[in-house]
């Protein structure tokens, strides 16, 4: 409605203006006073202000033409634990979200202590609490939550590494765990 | 304004497309039949102009139907904001004009005032178009290359000024040549043909839609169409070859593809001996009981008769995952593996039958012979439930359990062909094998060792292959780099060791 009163007055203006060229003297009722000119030209520039910021609010609505060339990706299994490994610095502070990891690796840890040492699984749970199934301090200490039982320039170094310290415990246990398979299981070798 | 200079044809997303067949035609990815068509009816031309693009006419000799018109399935009107703040220019010089009392200034406003009403007065065409597509092949063996020429032509009254096509791929297509699109203008009744290349693989696919933009000159407003197209079908079938290499001897049983059953009659194992009855063959009389004492008896064997094999597949969203980025993916793996596995059983004189864990029924009855093989060739290639592409829909394992319960046989064996990526996949093993009936799991080995995440997934598959093995169900672990032969070869050696 607006849109179409404004587009009136604008017409009216022009016709004004045009008719203006062949008498000059129609125009002489309209104010002319530099304080008015004056005025006009600030509001002007105010107008020009407002267009800038609304163009700078709105972004361009192109459709989005569909990625066609492109076939299905499938994850490869443990995607999904790397993903939550990677995003570690943004939950620094979420303890669930490390409990939940620490649960994860610690599932596969006692069914492959279970498998490997042909124990229960409660013993393979008290194995993995007490650390007595790797000879990684590290790793065990994923687990205990214990400091490492290493020498201490190891733990230095693990001070000083980009990594946080859950996160490189927790692949440090996931390697203890694969190595527990590799190292005297022939079937996992046959596997 | 750089947004136009985007807007041109060859633009870094944009596909580069030929209007409108004819004589000098410098695009690669034009078919050659183009050329030939411009050279049969050099004088058959009319008049256009497209972007810059050939002067040509639209020369067609095509036998066939050509370009037929589309349906559309959805629009959608918008603008594009393409010229919003622009009167930040004209108030500006207006403004300043006003403050500096100065003549250009305000005449440069007035300018502006033009565009904007170029810009804004014009509505985006409602493009009417016709399509014709056309295949190189439509039954290609997997792993060919398809090439797609699709024509498009304005067969409406109005200009279309920026017309943006892209082609709805089937999904599980993987696009090697080209951009599947185009961007031209479109005078009325001229016509632009882009074309691209996709990769074959097993399925039934159809190309039938197409996305369309079309702009007006300004660029200010545009429609998103959603149009339906003749559509064209591309099937490709698994090779019927390759089967004799899949040692199966004590895959599924000892015998050789044969079960023994307790009931008496033919067979080559001594079961009884009764009273001869008239009718007996000779050949089984037993000679040394006559001989003794005068009485014809007759020797009962132990009956054998076809073993019974189903090959049930895991098509769950959770088996479509892949080792890496390349190569076939599990469930493509695990239905290649069928195929073989299905066909040297058949060759083997057993029954064999297929079913799936899918989002819709799979199901093959077991059975033998030529026909069953072409039924279920046809069945592995082209059911939609076997698509190369993950499910939408929910499994439901529970309730597909026991509808195969009540199929299978007692005493039917089950080949489970899934790459076993949770606890799930064991349970459906497990409760077949309760089930009474003798499993073999065939797994595509799809982890990988590079990450930690990898790592632990695969320590976790393994340990899962390995509890099935302790509860008595076979498991062949089928690796990336294997062939289906040296893994069942390896698993068998296990068997028997």
């Amino acid at each position: 409605m607006s849109r179409s009163v404004t587009a009136t007055l604008g017409v009216v203006l022009g016709v004004v203006g045009i008719a203006a060229l062949a008498a000059p003297g129609i125009t002489t009722p309209l104010p002319t006073g530099d304080a008015f000119v004056i005025l006009v030209g600030l509001v002007l520039i105010l107008g020009a202000v407002a267009q800038v910021q609304r163009r700078r609010h709105t972004e361009l609505d192109y459709a989005e033409t569909p990625d066609a060339e492109l076939s299905v990706e499938l994850p490869t299994p443990g995607d999904d634990l790397d993903r939550r490994l990677g995003r570690l610095r943004l939950t620094r502070f979420n303890e669930a979200e490390r409990h939940r990891i620490r649960e994860r690796i610690g599932d596969v840890a006692a069914a492959t202590i279970r498998r490997r040492e042909r124990v229960s699984a409660e013993a393979a749970r008290q194995a993995l609490e007490e650390g007595s199934w790797t000879t990684d301090p590290f790793a065990a200490a994923f687990f205990t939550g214990r400091v490492p039982e290493a020498p201490t320039t190891d733990r230095v170094r693990e001070l000083l590494d980009r990594e946080s310290p859950f996160k490189r415990r927790a692949v440090r246990a996931v390697d203890a765990v694969e190595r527990l398979l590799v190292t005297d299981d022939p079937e996992g070798d046959d596997d | 304004m750089t947004e136009d200079d985007a807007d041109e044809p060859g633009r870094p997303d944009g596909g580069r497309a030929v209007v409108d067949e004819g004589g000098e035609v410098d695009e690669p990815s034009v078919g050659p039949d183009d050329a030939e068509r411009a050279a049969a009816d050099p004088d058959e031309r009319g008049e256009n102009t497209v972007a810059g693009a050939t002067d040509e006419a639209t020369v067609s000799t095509d036998e066939a139907a050509g370009p037929t018109a589309v349906r559309v399935r959805s629009s959608r009107l918008r603008s594009t904001n393409h010229w919003v703040g622009f009167a930040a220019l004209v108030f500006g010089a207006a403004g300043l004009g006003a403050l500096v009392r100065s003549r250009p200034l305000m005449l440069a406003a007035v300018v502006g005032v033009g565009y904007l009403a170029y810009a804004n007065t014009t509505e985006a065409p409602e493009p009417e178009l016709a399509v014709e597509r056309r295949l190189s092949t439509e039954e290609p063996e997997s792993g060919d290359t398809v090439e797609v020429t699709v024509v498009v032509e304005n067969v409406g009254e109005a200009v279309l000024p920026d017309l943006r096509v892209v082609e709805q791929v089937p999904e599980a297509l993987a696009v090697t040549d080209g951009p599947a699109r185009a961007v031209t203008a479109l005078r009325p009744g001229a016509r632009m043909t882009f074309s691209y290349s996709v990769l074959a693989r097993r399925g039934d696919y159809r190309f039938e839609g197409l996305t369309v933009i079309a702009r007006n000159t300004s660029g200010s407003r545009e429609r998103e169409l959603d149009v339906e197209t003749e559509p064209a079908a591309v099937t490709c079938l698994a090779p019927i070859d390759a089967t004799a290499t899949v040692p199966l001897r004590g895959l599924t049983s000892p015998y050789t593809g044969r079960v023994a059953t307790d009931s008496s009659g033919e067979g080559t194992e001594f079961a009884s001996l009764r009273e001869y009855q008239h009718g007996d063959p000779l050949s089984r009389i037993d000679w040394n009981t006559y001989a003794r004492d005068r009485t014809l008896t007759t020797m009962e064997f132990r009956e054998e008769r076809m073993a019974t094999v189903v090959v049930v597949l895991d098509l769950r969203a959770e088996a479509y995952v892949q080792a890496g980025e390349d190569g076939p993916h599990a469930v493509d793996r695990g239905i290649d593996a069928a195929r073989r596995v299905f066909n040297s059983l058949l060759d083997t004189g057993d029954r064999v039958g297929i079913a799936a864990f899918a989002t819709e029924p799979v199901w093959l009855a077991p059975g033998a012979g030529p026909t069953h093989r072409a039924r279920a060739r046809e069945l592995l290639s082209t059911h939609p439930a076997l698509s190369p592409t993950p499910p939408e829909g929910r499994v439901y394992v529970r309730y597909t359990l026991r509808r195969l319960a009540q199929r299978l046989d007692d005493d039917a064996q089950v080949v489970f062909v899934s790459p076993m990526p949770d606890e799930t996949s064991a349970v459906i093993a497990r409760s077949l094998h309760v089930r009474g009936h003798a499993v073999t799991v065939v797994s595509p080995d799809p982890t990988l060792r590079d990450t930690p995440g990898h790592r632990l997934a695969a320590v976790d598959r393994s340990n899962r292959l390995n509890d099935l093995r302790g509860s008595d169900v076979r498991v062949v672990d089928w690796a990336g780099d294997e062939r289906l032969a040296e893994a069942l070869e390896r698993a068998r050696r296990r068997w028997s060791g």
